[in-house]
């Protein structure tokens, strides 16, 4: 009888083993949808995503869900990818924007960004509050040749390595602000030169030599790492463009705001736009810019810069976009799949389709209204916010 | 960068308060000259953030004109009161509506004119 009850013990045992295994990470998870915005595929209404191990594994209309899934009932929601946030400095703990720029050089290329990231941060919340999963933090504008951006994911589940691009590429600074007082340049042309020398040291400079900013530039010049490049009015855009021609970079304009009056000059030489948001403050001459650059066939993302917005929100700008005219479909591309695909991310990210990783945000209502508000956002398979109350 | 006072700001907060009974008005007061034309968005992301539609399509015109005191007057479609009217392409709390005439006391003060 001893030996009996020893057996069911180990019976039991056995058995909670199993459930373990089967309800780890490796338990799929099956969500249905009212409305599933796929971004690559059209909207799907009812439908079925299947995830596993992380990863969409299927998206249809019709889908089996698998014996032994997690299944989360959202019929009566929007699923849409999760949000990229082509540009902000969350996670920075910047109280005084200190910790952005290295100020008292002019040329920082060697400086990561992701040292000074804390993913614990409040804005990390926020951000993920407002269904961005993905965010490529940035230095600021205040270096002419600035530090490396990195891509990382919000995933606050510690399950998994956040980090997808340490070094995403480097930041170049064709605005006022990277002129200063007290160190070179102190003017416009001064910046030009300057940046314009670094790029023909790099290229010059064969064996190397103990110069870690130099090498980062090298790569530049080869154009295996795209340069950021801040300019905001049409004379830093043209600078910028004339930098970029003469170097054949492969480049990324940030911040191009004034971007529509020389939008076609723009799209001629194919340069993705990362566009600054877009406030209650904004005049309706600037609230109509993204379309405009947009529609001249300019691929278009959004960037928060948080924090210097007051209230992190990507999705108001896309929202205020399309009211200005920004196709609508064009504006959830900029929050998604266009973001991933100028961040050098879209073969995993930015659509809700099979093989891409499983970081998707659950609305109650069309993604473009301010009247929906995110209710869940999951990364990587793993709920990392759900919405309190209701 | 936020300013200090919008340090604990809460986007709730308007949902929290009408839902404790208090009269509530939104505005959008905000700095940079964030403009007035946008209050109807500011009574949209009340809604997100938990506010009654209802009670946001009023925050932003009945409840403001009993504050304000001008009730009898303005802040709701009635018989007698002025003839305030706002023509819109769609519901008020549509984010993408656009606003495609205004009346004031009865006389067309805007018209937009890139109609679409």
């Amino acid at each position: 009888m001893k030996k009996g009850r020893f057996l069911s013990f180990l019976v039991i045992l056995s058995s909670s083993f199993c459930l373990a295994s089967s309800g780890g990470e490796s338990q799929s998870l099956a969500i249905r949808a009212g409305k599933i915005w796929t971004l690559t595929d059209g909207v799907i209404t009812n439908g079925v995503i299947i995830v596993d191990n992380g990863k969409i594994q299927a998206v249809g209309e019709n889908i089996d869900v698998p014996e032994g899934a997690k299944v989360l009932d959202m019929s009566d929601k929007n699923v849409m990818p999760g949000m990229i946030d082509a540009h902000c400095h969350i996670g920075l703990s910047l109280d005084i924007l200190a910790e952005m720029d290295e100020t008292v050089a002019a040329v920082a290329a060697d400086m990561q960004i992701l040292d000074a990231f804390n993913p614990h941060a409040d804005d990390v919340r926020k951000a993920l509050r407002s269904g961005v999963t993905t965010v490529m933090l940035a230095p600021g504008y205040r270096n002419p040749v600035g530090g490396q951006p990195a891509v990382v994911k919000l995933d606050t589940s510690k399950a998994n390595d956040w980090v997808l691009k340490r070094t995403a590429g480097v930041e170049f600074s064709l605005m006022n602000q990277a002129l200063m007082f007290d160190r070179e340049p102190t003017s416009r042309t001064g910046l030009v030169a300057l940046i314009k020398e670094e790029l023909d040291q790099a290229k010059a400079d064969k064996d190397g030599g103990f110069n870690p900013p130099r090498e980062v530039l090298k790569r530049v010049v080869d154009a295996n790492l795209p340069a950021y490049i801040w300019a905001h009015t049409v004379d830093e855009i043209a600078s910028a463009m004339a930098i970029v021609d003469e170097y054949k970079l492969n480049a990324v304009l940030v911040a191009a705001g004034q971007g529509d009056e020389i939008a076609d000059m723009i799209a001629k030489r194919n340069l993705p736009v990362i566009y600054p948001p877009l406030l209650l403050s904004s005049r309706d001459k600037d609230l109509k810019r993204a379309g405009k650059i947009a529609n001249s066939g300019v691929k278009l993302a959004f960037a928060s810069l948080a924090p210097k917005t007051d209230l992190y929100d990507l999705r108001t700008s896309a929202i205020l976009a399309a009211k200005y005219g920004l196709d609508k479909e064009t504006a959830l591309k900029s929050l998604t799949i266009n973001a991933a695909e100028i961040l050098g991310v879209g073969d995993r990210l930015g659509s809700i389709s099979e093989g891409k990783d499983a970081d998707l945000v659950i609305l109650n209502g069309d993604p473009l209204q301010l009247t929906s508000s995110v209710e869940m956002v999951i990364i990587n398979g793993n709920i990392v916010y759900q919405r309190q109350g209701e | 960068m936020p300013r200090l006072e919008y340090r604990h700001h809460d986007i709730r907060n308007a949902a929290i308060l009408s839902e404790k009974g208090i009269k509530l008005a939104l505005g959008v007061s905000g700095r940079d000259g964030a403009s007035s034309k946008f209050v109807a968005l500011t009574a949209a992301m009340a809604v997100a953030n938990g506010m009654d539609r209802d009670l946001a399509l009023r925050a932003v015109t009945l409840t403001p004109a009993e504050i304000l005191g001008v009730a009898d007057r303005i802040g709701s479609l009635q018989a007698g009161k002025d003839a305030d009217i706002v023509i819109l392409s769609g519901h008020p709390l549509d984010s993408l509506s656009r606003v495609e005439m205004v009346l004031i006391e009865g006389k067309t003060v805007f018209e937009r004119k890139d109609q679409q």
